[in-house]
């Protein structure tokens, strides 16, 4: 007993040292507001028959798992993977329980989550009782367990044949599922609002659960550091555009930046075959989200060339290279999801266009300032090269998604104000930032 | 070549580097040496442009030290593994030669290859390289371009016998081309080759010394470094 407890101690230690306090609190608050709207979501769907009243239907809420389910998805893709290095277990003194919960994620940090599973079955169980209880421990096993096996599935899956073939075989599976759905008389959102409000949905749900736990388990494997590079660019004579293009490259390249676009293409299809979702919305917080997943890694990307580089270019020269990359890559994805969602029968958001790309912008200042202050260098030694410590992450993606919420809320002009001053506070901070490196001495 | 007057840096109260000063003339090496956390790097780091000193100036060939010619002027290897994970080594070299604005570069890339003992991996993502090789891939990029001031921080940490003796002909073949080297190491044996020696003591330089005089008064470099950095 005394060992797992020292294991949640550990767990808690891992999940929050990197954020300084007021980042630790919102990160908690983000955490935990997440997860718990997840459960009531899910839950509102699981109890419909109970929770009618309250007039929240399954379609209001969808958007919200999806938004977990991306994050989810998203979190293993961000670990240290040191889970799978002995000397680093051993030196941070982990339990068999702590050991076995970094079994299903890719690094200390990532077994963090896991640890919020507990309010999960509490809101639930206020909710609904034991049959709460039950069904947010299970939606909660899910939800760990899909992301891991997303993250790890996609990052196999571009590692080993490729983005293309990846791409082309993830939208080939779900549109054939969405069809032989749709052809079975449940089309887009009946079969799942059927499904939920069947007494038999629990016993599916810990049975899925239970399953997908395993599977977890089993594809639980360290993602290869690099994508092998295809070919050589060619490096531009120019100062800017050389940096732009191996930016634009080191992006490209990375396993993450990969498996962030297969997730771009699935979301939109899971949500789209499983309610009425506004293909819109999804386009523009899959940008949000893989922005700031792109953002906060985007030190990352430089690996201790970022010491070398700051000797060699001027700080705007670089800020901006950060900014044109970020928004580049931010601008793809939200294009994918789109038209990922339009093979589906939703309409491409072309209208939105100029929405689109204040997004994109937003994201990319959003990813200019790092949400730690002080990360142990041990966040930034990751074979996976996928550093960013998690506490970053969710204050980076909480202010892309802030922008994202502000973009859609106002008119297109005030929009662009909005997002011109906020780029200029982030580019002022990012420059005083660059000035002392403390952040980037660590990745060192 | 590298003029340096007062140079100060401090992160919050915590003093790093305190009143520095010196000169390396074109065709000199300068060995700074010190206990660890002296401040030898974040000096390298002030002087490379990569952050900036709390006070103090510094001129390169002429020009203030962050302008445009000072950076292109300024070869680097800092004490990190200093590469890009998802670049190969070519593409490191070429875009070494990009920001440095050299022109004919691709035969000195490919001898530096060579002698460095990087032919293959140099296609391979430098993510993959071991540290040692890191080492020898940043001293690569900071000698592709002949720059006349190098300065170079702890090239030998984690490099082979081998590659310390390579390393060390490189740094004494580009100081003989005219190039002003700034040398720190703690490895004293390597630091001999060095013209002049200055020593940190507390974050302040005592020095520089040439280094002739301190082999004759103490013998080693290790006795003159126990003598100087503890005074």
């Amino acid at each position: 007993m005394s060992s797992a407890t020292a294991d949640v101690r550990l767990g808690m230690h891992h999940q929050l040292r990197n954020g300084w306090r007021t980042s630790r609190a919102f990160a908690i608050g983000a955490v935990i507001g997440t997860i718990v709207m997840h459960g009531l979501a899910m839950l509102t769907a699981a109890l419909q028959p109970y929770t009618a009243d309250a007039g929240i239907t399954v379609e209001q809420m969808l958007p919200l798992a999806a938004g977990l389910w991306s994050a989810l998805a998203l979190l293993p893709a961000l670990g240290g993977g040191e889970s799978d290095d002995p000397m680093a277990l051993a030196a941070a003194g982990a339990g068999k329980s702590f050991r076995f919960g970094t079994r299903f994620a890719s690094s200390l940090t990532d077994a963090g989550p896991g640890l919020f599973v507990p309010a999960i079955a509490l809101v639930g169980a206020a909710t609904a009782g034991w049959p709460g209880w039950l069904a947010g421990l299970a939606l909660a096993w899910n939800g760990l367990a899909c992301g891991q096996l997303s993250g790890a599935a996609s990052a196999i899956l571009v590692v080993r044949v490729g983005p293309t073939i990846a791409l082309v075989s993830v939208a080939g599976v779900v549109l054939l599922t969405a069809t032989v759905l749709a052809a079975s008389g449940l089309g887009p959102g009946a079969w799942w609002l059927a499904a939920t409000t069947q007494p038999v949905y629990l016993v599916v749900l810990v049975v899925t659960g239970l399953l997908a736990l395993l599977g977890g388990w089993a594809l639980n494997r360290p993602a290869e550091q690099v994508v092998r590079p295809g070919r050589t660019i060619r490096v531009p004579r120019a100062p800017f555009a050389a940096l732009l293009v191996v930016m634009l490259a080191g992006v490209s390249r990375s396993v993450m930046a990969r498996s962030t676009l297969v997730t771009a293409v699935l979301t939109p299809l899971l949500v789209r075959s499983g309610g009425q979702a506004v293909t819109a919305s999804i386009a523009f917080f899959v940008t949000a989200a893989a922005a700031a997943v792109l953002g906060a890694n985007g030190f990352a990307y430089d690996g201790g060339a970022a010491v070398w580089l700051l000797g060699k270019t001027s700080r705007w020269q670089l800020l901006a290279a950060r900014v044109i990359t970020t928004s580049i890559w931010a601008f793809l994805l939200a294009i994918v999801a789109a038209a990922s969602a339009a093979l589906v029968g939703a309409a491409p958001p072309l209208h939105l266009l100029p929405q689109l790309v204040l997004v994109a912008i937003a994201a990319a200042a959003a990813g200019l300032v790092p949400s730690v202050k002080r990360p142990a260098t041990t966040d930034f030694n990751s074979f996976r090269a996928q550093p960013a410590p998690v506490a970053s992450a969710i204050g980076t993606l909480s202010r892309s998604v802030g922008m994202t919420v502000l973009v859609l809320a106002v008119p297109l002009a005030w929009g662009i104000l909005a997002v011109a001053a906020y780029l200029a506070i982030a580019l002022v901070h990012a420059r005083r930032i660059l000035r002392d490196p403390l952040e980037l001495a660590a990745l060192s | 070549m590298l003029d340096v007057r007062g140079l100060c840096r401090s992160y919050g109260d915590h003093v790093i580097v305190q009143d520095v000063s010196f000169t390396v003339a074109p065709g000199r090496m300068l060995a700074l040496l010190g206990p660890n956390g002296c401040g030898k790097s974040t000096t390298l780091k002030i002087l490379s442009g990569a952050i900036e000193a709390s006070a103090g100036t510094y001129l390169v060939d002429g020009q203030p030290g962050g302008s445009d010619h000072a950076r292109r002027a300024t070869g680097y290897v800092p004490d990190t593994r200093g590469v890009f994970p998802r670049l190969t080594g070519g593409e490191h070299l070429e875009l070494a030669a990009r920001l440095h604005a050299a022109e004919s570069w691709k035969g000195r890339a490919a001898e530096l290859i060579d002698r460095l003992a990087l032919e293959e991996v140099v296609d391979l993502p430098a993510g993959a390289y071991s540290h040692g090789q890191s080492r020898r891939l940043s001293m690569a990029m900071a000698l592709v371009a002949a720059a006349p001031l190098l300065l170079v921080d702890e090239p030998f940490d984690g490099v082979d016998p081998d590659g310390v003796d390579t390393i060390t002909e490189l740094l004494v073949e580009a100081r003989t081309a005219g190039a002003a080297v700034v040398l720190t190491t703690h490895l004293l044996d390597a630091a001999v080759i060095a013209d002049d020696v200055a020593v940190f003591q507390h974050h302040h330089l005592a020095g520089p010394y040439p280094t002739g005089d301190l082999l004759r008064e103490h013998g080693t470099l290790k006795a003159a470094w126990s003598r100087l950095a503890n005074p």
